[in-house]
């Protein structure tokens, strides 16, 4: 049985075999014999180039077909096949329809480079163009326009000319075709084609108005709209019944045409023109179209057009065609994001269809979002913040970086949201087994929002103080390894060192940093330079004489007696700061730490980490350079400032790559590329008023609902409405930093956002947001003073009390203001206008406002010395405690943090936002 | 305004067709340096999906390409022009090619490749998109079919000289006249999909449902047609084909159309649902455990809602990690394969699952490379302390269908003919699918 079964296996595989060979040697055969099989003219094409002219030249149309495809095949290759242009053009006359097809295409590939040549054909297309079919002349004019010999323009502007009256629509869209092909070959014709445009207008067959539209366009210089006034209103009745390239023409056509006639919508309430009200209605079928190029144009039309409240009609198609496929949701999820930055509201009511799935591609994964961190509200965060939560865990390191960045949004935009997202955002950069992105992220949001100043402002801090924060950073540094995270965290002791942490800690924590130098990666060594340098300039070097140069300096920059007072009073104020005494004690130690960690440096593998060290070395010299200060005192006095007052470098997040930073209409390439490209031209500004008194063609009234049946009058100005909406549009997303009008400010050197950020917090907190800071001292002094209100739990109420400048009372107000505002971005508009408000009348009264400030502060001062006396109780056990561990000082830092390692597991909060509080117990574990 | 150069490129990238509307310079700049860099671009990515659809190319050029199957269709562009307007560009390529050939892939676009260069010069021209409607360019180029050729190698012409080509001008350039068929068919098929993430503990987080009305006709004359759902208010949103009268939809909830030929989409919806639904038609439970290397997942798959039909072509797709090794399945009921790419996954396929079967069920064991949870933990003081976020597979996605079951409840109430006296016979179907349905573990 098996024996049987064997050989018939066997005897199969023979026939299976032999039937092989067989149907080979068929296709061989074939091959031989010129029976092309059907791949085979594409395939073959270059080899049998050698029959080609043989073939073109003999009597059937068999042959010559044959002979037109292996060409045909060669061009698709990329061969060049320019050498039978004579022997196909003789052939463009043939009766063969299919024949003349493929002469056709062979033509218009290689008629640029035979001109001669070319004009053969001409002849032939001119008596076609008088043919009884429709299709023949319209494909006679179409190649004709198409071959790109200028010598034959003439002949082919009489052809339009003869076509564009064509009984056949078809014909007359080709001609209209036809134009914009000429033009683009020879633009001295622009005039005489116009006037066969402008003829062509009246075309109502909706086959044909998208070409003409398209001719039109293309003829007319942009801003020259006057013929579209007697069409306007029946296009826009028209336009449900085009084609859809028709309509996407149309659309974009009557766009940029209502942003010469109409003016402004306002918001609610405003009444739109009659005619921009019909143009709106008519965009609306559009939205349902099956065709994503014209939803997306007419979506284009309303985001530009309609008054906020019609804009709302754009999400749902939007969102439906996020749906329909990789390629065009990617391009809609970048229009969606643009949308959404300026109008957030319309697509609330979709925020799940922005959450990432697993099969997102990375492009689709990180816009998307980027639209969730731009959707952040008080309505949805509650739906956002356990899908985000969830993110951090994904195996996609972009989607927890994005992650995070929605996480920031939600701190920064929603008060009540801010504490639990920085909680999160703190456990989630310490967490064990963390990402390495993911904890920098985690780490920039976290110092983000500690100098933006929302920690400080959230509700409900519970009992959060700096202090307690400060130190659950520094005791990350023991089990956080990435770079970048650590660099953000030295940066955080090194801007907050003149607090009460950086009092007790800092220098444990410079010394820890120094000890562990040659394992930290570049980012941290650079800003372990940073924060010694920093302490370094902090303490007191004795250099009495130097800060009276400096006075002297300020005085004379200033040139005023009150400028001076003010400058010496700051003096006095930062030399009696609060971590000098601190720092004086410990001299030694720092400046052996601060050699050390500078000359491991000098030494280090990174060009960047030297670079850095050599830079700081110079404007802050170690012991033994102290040559150099005699030199030239005032420039080491003025570099330590810089020291001091700079923030340091805020790393670049990960996601920074920043898309679409300016604003490009909607649908356009530029918008999805976040660059304009060749060709780009935005659209024209609204005009003041409604241009009046044109005819827009026959009274349609029944056809718009608009709201408006009349013309409008006199609602609020339109002018100054667009100006709001694009501000709005711009300032929408910006960090709640309410400084960026003061990079007009002296302080130019220091071209970094933080310094505007604590401008921002002196603005606030230091009772003087009419009094911008001017120079560094004052900066610094800003720096002390948020550290005292830090310390005092409650930010408002006492020091409302103590002062009294009106000054004080009045931002106060602002600030209590900013507390009501629902929402957070009205709050920071605020500060900005009060911010540009004031810049105007800060040159003037720079001196005097100085003045008052600095009594300000010296009040506050006093103040802080007597509020602090709690403060003072906590310090003096530390500084013996540090006296006796000053020989083995590592035991300190080590034991602490070894004693709350097991309290320390952190379970990430996740879905529940409220968690323990994770901060309570370390004030009493640092004593 | 336009698109310069056309090409349809097989998967590793090499140019199949290309067709050109600019000068010789451009057309030198887009076959020498702009695709080379694309196809370097393309192959840069493991997965050719994550490639951008829209890449800015060298010398100022942008790169807009879709993939279809075995194809990419690649429009390269140098002026600012709608990128959804290239992208619908090239997708109507495809449709028309796929209409026009059937079967798309390198072997047959080349063995057909006269009549996409046919087509494409109907549809575009000078790079400005004149058509993609496949019922008008029907009329102006012949289809190719087994007949047609043969004549052709009979007779050594094609069958393009027997009828001369025409364009359809009248208003519903969609249906041309004279339309004659034996047997007055029309069918309707609803295919509903649902979009959802479950998560670990079965709660629903987004859940979408949308649908797409597909019909096909075969009805002789000028038919108008008015076809009347039991619920329209429940679509919220709405695609029509451009034969669908919009305003007559608006005003009484009826689609009134006279229809193309053939095949064709009528609609597509969204509806409008709950976020959060109580039940889903299918429940894919897993549970995960780990215990030193190993990982353990269980699942279980299990009948929800779907009018007591049975769930077909059930697929459960787990992706597990990079570090996995060693990969053990247990299946109960229907069958596995464990593929193993760059990283590896379990599919799980079931052709039928009944409501009350409690034997389907999927166990994947595997274990974690030793070296991988070292890498994570590096510079950690207790390696116990790493939570394996990555290690662990973290999501599954499933796959199924259920025949003649609509999950929004949307049925067809009525089709009527007007317009023509004929008897027509009428059917529909209903089937509801996954979209992209993922279960978080």
């Amino acid at each position: 049985m098996a024996e049987y079964l064997s050989k018939a296996m066997a005897l199969a595989q023979d026939a299976a075999k032999l039937s092989l060979r067989f149907s080979e040697g068929l296709v061989d055969n074939a091959l031989e014999f010129g029976l092309d099989t059907p791949g085979g003219f594409f395939d073959n094409a270059e080899f049998k180039l050698t029959q080609v002219r043989k073939e073109l030249g003999s009597g059937t149309d068999k042959e010559k077909v044959a002979g037109l495809k292996r060409l045909l095949a060669a061009i698709a290759k990329g061969h060049d096949a320019s050498e039978y242009f004579a022997d196909v053009v003789k052939n463009v006359a043939s009766g063969n329809l299919e024949m003349r097809r493929l002469v056709y295409m062979y033509l218009l590939r290689y008629a640029e480079q035979e001109p001669d040549l070319a004009l053969l054909s001409v002849n032939t297309f001119q008596r076609d163009l008088a043919d009884s079919s429709q299709v023949i002349r319209a494909m006679a004019l179409r190649v004709m326009s198409s071959i790109r010999v200028p010598v034959i323009s003439p002949i082919v502007v009489m052809a339009i000319r003869k076509l564009a009256n064509d009984r056949s629509p078809h014909v007359r869209k080709t001609a209209a075709l036809a134009v914009c092909k000429l033009l683009r070959l020879d633009t001295s014709l622009r005039g005489e084609l116009a006037v066969v445009v402008g003829g062509m207008l009246v075309e109502n067959s909706p086959l044909a108005v998208g070409s003409v539209i398209r001719a039109f366009r293309a003829v007319s210089s942009p801003g020259q709209y006057d013929a579209v006034h007697v069409h306007f209103r029946r296009w826009c009745v028209m336009l449900a019944q085009l084609d859809e390239w028709g309509q996407v023409e149309l659309t974009k056509l009557l766009t940029a045409y209502a942003r010469t006639q109409f003016r402004c919508p306002g918001e609610e309430g405003a009444r739109l023109d009659a005619d921009h009200a019909l143009l709106l209605h008519s965009m609306h079928p559009l939205l349902q179209s099956r065709n994503s190029a014209v939803v997306m144009a007419a979506v284009s039309a309303l985001c530009h057009l309609a008054p906020a409240s019609q804009r709302a009609a754009v999400a749902r198609p939007l969102v439906r065609l996020m749906r329909s496929g990789r390629e065009t949701g990617y391009v809609v999820l970048t229009n969606i994001h643009q949308i959404a930055q300026t109008t957030p509201a319309p697509f609330h009511a979709h925020v799940r269809s922005f959450f990432v799935t697993a099969s997102d591609p990375p492009m689709t994964r990180r816009l998307k979002l980027r639209v969730l961190a731009a959707l952040v509200d008080r309505q949805t965060v509650g739906i956002l913040v356990p899908e985000i939560a969830g993110y951090t865990r994904s195996a996609h390191a972009d989607t927890a970086v994005g992650a995070v960045g929605v996480m920031l949004a939600c701190a920064q935009r929603l008060r009540e949201a801010t504490i639990d997202c920085f909680q999160s955002l703190l456990l989630l950069a310490a967490r064990p087994g963390v990402r390495e992105e993911v904890a920098n992220a985690a780490m920039h949001a976290v110092r983000v929002l500690l100098l933006d100043g929302s920690v400080r402002d959230a509700q409900d801090r519970r009992a959060m103080t700096l202090y307690d924060i400060l130190c659950y950073l520094a005791r990350t540094l023991d089990r956080c390894r990435a770079d970048v995270a650590r660099a953000h965290v030295y940066a955080l002791v090194a801007e907050f060192s003149q607090t009460k942490f950086g009092c007790l800690h800092g220098l444990d924590v410079l010394r820890a940093a120094v000890r562990s130098f040659r394992d930290e990666g570049p980012q941290a060594k650079m800003q372990v330079l940073e924060l010694s340098a920093r302490l370094m300039c902090l303490a007191p070097c004795g250099g009495r004489a130097a800060a009276e140069a400096r006075a002297e300096a300020e005085a004379e920059s200033k040139n005023t007696a009150e400028g001076k007072n003010a400058a010496e009073s700051k003096n006095a104020a930062a030399a009696s700061g609060p971590l000098a005494p601190v720092l004086a004690e410990h001299r030694e130690l720092l400046a052996g730490l601060h050699a050390f960690a500078f000359t491991l440096a000098r030494y280090d593998t990174s060009f960047d980490v030297r670079d850095r060290a050599r830079t700081l070395r110079a404007l802050c010299p170690l012991a033994g350079d102290e040559a150099h200060a005699e030199e030239m005192p005032r420039v080491l006095e003025m570099a330590k400032e810089l020291i001091v007052s700079a923030t340091t470098d805020m790393p670049a997040a990960a996601d920074s790559h920043v898309l679409g930073a300016g604003r490009f209409t909607v649908a356009s390439l530029s918008l999805t590329l976040g660059r304009p490209v060749a060709g780009y031209a935005p659209l024209a500004d609204w005009p003041l008023e409604n241009v009046r008194g044109v005819d827009r063609g026959a009274s349609v009234a029944n056809l718009g609902p608009g709201p408006g049946s009349g013309r409008n009058l006199g609602s609020p100005g339109s002018a100054s409405i667009a100006g709001a909406i694009s501000i709005a549009g711009i300032s929408g997303r910006a960090q709640p930093s309410g400084g960026n009008a003061d990079y007009s400010t002296p302080r130019s050197h220091v071209a970094n956002n933080e310094e505007d950020l604590d401008a921002f917090l002196d603005s606030i907190d230091d009772s003087s947001s009419h009094a911008k800071m001017q120079n560094f001292a004052h900066a610094q002094q800003s720096l002390q003073k948020t550290a005292i209100l830090y310390h005092q739990s409650n930010i408002s109420s006492d020091s409302e009390s103590t002062s009294e400048s009106e000054e004080e009372s009045e931002s106060d107000d602002d600030d209590d203001d900013d507390d009501d505002d629902a929402a957070p971005v009205v709050g920071v508009s605020s500060a900005a206008l009060g911010a540009s408000e004031s810049s105007e009348s800060r040159n003037e009264s720079s001196g005097s406002n100085d003045e008052s400030k600095g009594e300000g502060n010296s009040q506050s001062d006093g103040q802080s010395d007597g509020q602090n006396e709690s403060e003072d109780d906590e310090r003096r056990p530390f500084i013996p405690a540090a006296q006796t561990n000053r020989h083995s000082p590592h035991a300190h830092f080590k034991n602490s943090s070894g004693s709350h390692s097991d309290d320390d597991d952190t379970s990430y909060p996740g879905t529940s936002m409220h968690s323990r509080p994770l901060i309570e117990d370390t004030s009493k574990y640092w004593q | 305004m336009t698109v310069d150069s056309l090409f349809i490129l097989n998967t590793s990238g090499t140019p199949v067709i290309q067709k050109h509307w600019c000068d010789d310079v451009s057309i030198q700049r887009a076959s020498l340096v702009v695709v080379p860099a694309f196809t370097k671009y393309l192959r840069s990515f493991a997965a050719m999906h994550d490639a951008e659809p829209v890449w800015s190319a060298p010398l100022d050029t942008v790169c807009i390409h879709i993939q279809r199957k075995e194809l990419v269709y690649l429009g390269i562009v140098s002026q600012e022009i709608p990128p959804l307007e290239v992208l619908e560009l090239l997708e109507g390529v495809d449709q028309a090619l796929t209409e026009y050939i059937g079967l798309l892939s390198e072997v047959t676009i080349k063995e057909n490749f006269t009549t996409v260069y046919q087509l494409l010069s109907e549809m575009v021209d000078s790079g400005c998109a004149v058509t993609t409607d496949t019922s008008v360019l029907r009329g102006l180029v012949p289809v190719p079919s087994l007949v047609n050729r043969v004549i052709e190698n009979v007779s050594g012409i094609g069958i393009g000289t027997e009828k001369r080509p025409d364009v359809n001008t009248s208003s519903t350039p969609w249906r041309a006249q004279g339309i004659r068929h034996t047997n007055n068919e029309f069918f309707v098929d609803v295919v509903e999909k649902i979009d959802a993430i479950v998560n670990s503990n079965g709660s629903v987080v987004s859940y979408d449902v949308s649908g797409d009305i597909g019909c096909k006709s075969r009805l002789s004359g000028m038919p108008d047609l008015l076809l009347a759902l039991n619920q329209p208010e429940v679509m919220d949103d709405v695609a029509f084909h451009p034969c669908v009268r919009i305003n007559k939809w608006e005003n009484e909830g009826v689609i009134g159309f006279v229809p193309p030929d053939g095949q064709f989409k009528l609609a597509s919806f969204h509806v409008a649902t709950d976020a959060s639904p109580r039940t889903l038609p299918i429940y894919v439970h897993a549970t995960t455990t780990r215990q030193d290397l190993a990982r353990t997942i269980e699942l279980s798959a299990e009948v929800g809602q779907c009018g007591g039909r049975p769930i077909e072509k059930v697929q459960v797709r787990v992706p597990l990690p990079a570090q996995a090794y060693n990969i053990r399945v247990q299946c109960k009921a229907g069958t596995y394969t464990v593929s193993n790419g760059r990283t590896s996954q379990v599919e799980w396929s079931m052709k039928t699952l009944k409501a009350g079967d409690r034997s389907s069920r999927l166990v994947i064991q595997y274990f974690v490379r030793q070296s991988a949870v070292t890498n994570a933990a590096a510079g950690n003081s207790s390696p116990q302390a790493v939570s394996s976020d990555q290690d662990m597979a973290q999501e599954a996605f499933v796959d199924f269908e259920v025949a003649g079951y609509s999950v929004s409840s949307i049925k067809v109430d009525s089709l009527k003919l007007m317009r023509e006296s004929y008897k027509l016979f009428k059917g529909v179907r209903y089937i509801t699918k996954a979209g992209s349905f993922q279960v978080r573990f």
